[in-house]
């Protein structure tokens, strides 16, 4: 139990790598951000371009140096680029539901915000009460991303029914038509949004688990649909197993401690159990 | 105690100009509506059957009482007595305006009008006007398409979004590129009356909304000849026309039907040429697709040229080429494409000129299909990478603008990239190639 916190830092340093690099896998490819370079401020493709490639490098270096060591200032830029990414995406359109796209990316915004402000002390072990803010970021960015996934699913993203579509041809050799994808569409679309809602409700360890399966699977089809050429839409969204995960393994930190956990609406505070 | 007065300031000018903005929007429709309404942006669209069918659509600057189109083969000169037919619109209804429209200043209290014409006679000049109660549009034509195997030649491009003199995006207008191109092709069908249609592969501005629409409205008009002579489009859907301004103004179906499910046909430009309309914003796995399989084996034996244009391009020339996007055509409809032997794609998206080499399989091959591309009406244009496989000789890229012009003939396609000036940029011809007779086709669909 000692060593929850070390394990949840660990999923986070992952979960911020491997955003990371899907990140500078999408700079290579053209991000938003290279779109507002070029169509917004009228910068010359070729120097957008180089611009993203730098950038790019640079990801990559941050998310290794994070799995190295966790660097605040680091995880400050790394917070700062994702903003930026969503903002971009939001102000470029040129997407299905681009106009929700920062509620969307609230878990890639989380998970190294989380991390910049994980508690750590000597010890390994934390006061509960240090720890209300990253559960506070991790539940709202898990909560945003799964009720807005569930919206876009519930409207029928098509992008959704293609990853229905294709993985189920792809993985199982089935073959699906639009209207049960449709169908089964709508079903997920509650279900998430339920989730969201039951998460911030009941900060249930149990949906969170439910959550942390879904965002690994929701994730994951993308390459079930389309091979591994697209394994950068994968690695984009490692926060959203790995943040499901990490409340979980905090809930149970805080609660099982000596240091008992009790919740008392917006706080966790600490009472000490009796012998 | 500064801080104070400062953000008591910021209140209250953000509360006296709120007002002064929506007052603005209102006292703009007032005048509007005081004013006579008055037809404007006329455009032609065409879908399945334009050898006897057309829609006109319009903007009326004000709601009026009746809309309707008069029309005859022969030229009226506005006389609305003289003129045979007239149809009253069959869609309208007032264009959504939203706050950001509002602030840059484009009009408000427009609406989007519709008439279908049906019935028409195939390869015949139609002379139209726009009514809006007794205020009279100029007078424009068009030309139906043909039923028979005449030659017809077909513009094709994309992405008209914006551009003009730096900065590109944040000065909206004028759009001195688009413009110009519009301009290109009017002269284009000036110079070559046998141009039945522009296909326009999407990304019309940079999203649906009115104050981007608005002027590509206003552009379009320059696309008429010194005649009146007006260029049909055959609208495909991109990225960036999702929101309600492409439903109002360029779609006869639902205008809640925001991501346009069902929005794919197939052209038939003459009796030997067909043209197949896309959408890579909806499911391109489901339906689609489908739909897609069954027209394909219904139309390749019945016509000598076959082609296809949509938005998100298979074989992109400056994207990543695994982006999922486009991986998706490549999975779900390149297959059919060669399974059928299309003859010609047309693609856009890239903000790039482009032709690619002969593909099948995702190898070069001289029985394969070429994409041409990838949207230059307009918008800045990106430089290609010309490392890629399927841009190698003798395929072509380059950053300019341009159109497509293609001509079908009895024995060839040509498709040469007109650039703004009028310069060839690019002048490639496809033969009939080899391709198992129809009847084998027809065995390896089932």
């Amino acid at each position: 139990m000692s060593s929850y916190p070390k394990i949840i830092e660990w999923i986070l340093r992952l979960a911020v790598f491997g955003q990371c690099a899907g990140m500078a896998v999408q700079a290579t490819s053209g991000s938003p951000f290279g779109s507002m370079m070029f169509m917004d401020w009228g910068w010359s493709h070729e120097t957008s371009v180089r611009i993203e490639y730098v950038f790019a490098g640079l990801l990559i270096a941050l998310g290794l140096a994070t799995l190295v060591r966790v660097n605040r200032y680091i995880l400050a830029f790394i917070v700062f680029y994702t903003i930026l990414i969503a903002c971009a995406a939001y102000d470029q359109g040129g997407e299905h539901f681009s106009q929700w796209t920062i509620p969307a990316h609230a878990m890639r915004i989380a998970a190294p915000l989380a991390l910049l402000i994980l508690p750590v002390t000597q010890a390994g072990s934390v006061e509960g009460n240090r720890w209300t803010p990253v559960l506070w970021v991790i539940l709202l960015g898990t909560a945003s991303t799964f009720f807005t996934h569930g919206i876009q699913a519930f409207l029928l993203h098509p992008r959704f029914v293609d990853y229905i579509i294709g993985a189920a041809s792809n993985l199982l050799d089935v073959q699906i038509g639009q209207a049960l994808a449709e169908s089964l569409l709508r079903v997920i679309g509650v279900v998430d949004m339920t989730a969201a809602l039951l998460l911030l409700i009941l900060r249930s360890p149990i949906v969170a688990g439910w959550m942390a399966f879904w965002g690994f699977i929701s994730a994951a089809v993308r390459l079930a649909e389309l091979g591994f050429g697209v394994y950068g839409e994968l690695l984009i969204r490692f926060s959203h197993f790995c943040l499901p995960a990490v409340f979980i393994l905090l809930i149970l930190y805080l609660e099982n401690s000596r240091l008992r956990v009790v919740n008392r609406g917006v706080f966790w505070t600490r009472e000490r159990v009796a012998d | 105690m500064m801080k104070k007065i400062a953000a008591l300031s910021a209140l209250l000018f953000s509360l006296f100009s709120f007002p002064s903005c929506t007052g603005a929007a209102r006292e703009d429709e007032a005048r509007l509506t005081q004013e006579k309404a008055r037809a404007i942006h006329g455009r032609v669209l065409w879908t399945e059957d334009p050898a006897h069918h057309a829609i006109i659509a319009w903007t009326a600057t004000a709601e009026g009482d009746v809309h309707s189109v008069y029309y005859d083969t022969v030229s009226r000169k506005g006389d609305l007595e003289a003129y045979t037919f007239k149809k009253e619109a069959v869609k309208s209804g007032k264009i959504t305006v939203r706050p950001k429209d509002v602030e840059e200043g484009v009009p408000a209290g427009h609406y989007y009008h519709y008439a279908e014409l049906n019935g028409l006679a195939p390869a015949t000049p139609y002379y139209f006007v726009m009514a809006v109660d007794d205020e009279v549009s100029d007078e424009f034509h068009f030309i139906t398409a043909p039923l028979d195997d005449r030659p017809i030649s077909l513009l094709s491009g994309g992405d008209s979004r914006l551009g003009g003199e730096g900065p590109h995006y944040a000065g909206r207008k004028p759009h001195l590129d688009r413009q110009n191109m519009n301009r290109r092709m009017s002269r284009l069908l000036e110079d070559n009356p046998q141009i039945v249609a522009l296909a326009h592969g999407g990304d019309w501005c940079t999203t649906g909304d009115w104050r981007h629409l608005y002027w590509w409205l206003e552009d379009h008009e320059l696309t008429v000849t010194s005649q009146g002579r007006v260029l049909p489009l055959i609208a495909a859907r991109g990225n960036h026309d999702d929101s309600i301004g492409f439903t109002e103004n360029f779609w006869l179906g639902e205008v809640t039907d925001r991501l346009s499910f069902g929005y794919y046909f197939v052209t038939r430009l003459s009796s030997q040429v067909a043209l197949l309309t896309l959408n890579t914003e909806i499911s391109m796995a489901g339906d689609q697709k489908e739909w897609l399989e069954e027209e394909l084996q219904e139309l390749r034996p019945e016509n000598r040229w076959l082609a296809a244009q949509y938005h998100r391009p298979a074989f992109p020339a400056v994207k990543e080429y695994d982006r999922h996007e486009f991986a998706r055509v490549r999975q779900n409809w390149v297959p059919l494409f060669e399974k059928y032997n299309l003859d010609l794609v047309m693609e856009a998206d890239g903000h790039v000129l482009k032709r690619t080499l002969p593909i099948r399989n995702e190898k070069p091959d001289p029985t394969g299909i070429v994409y041409i591309g990838e949207g230059g009406l307009g918008v800045p244009q990106r430089s290609p990478d010309t490392t890629r496989w399927f841009l190698q000789e003798p395929g072509f890229a380059a950053g300019s603008h341009h159109v497509w012009l293609i001509d079908f003939t009895e024995d060839r396609i040509r498709a040469r990239a007109i650039g703004m000036e009028g310069q060839v940029l690019d002048d490639h011809t496809i033969v009939s190639r080899e391709k198992p007779p129809v009847k084998e086709l027809a065995r390896a669909s089932r």
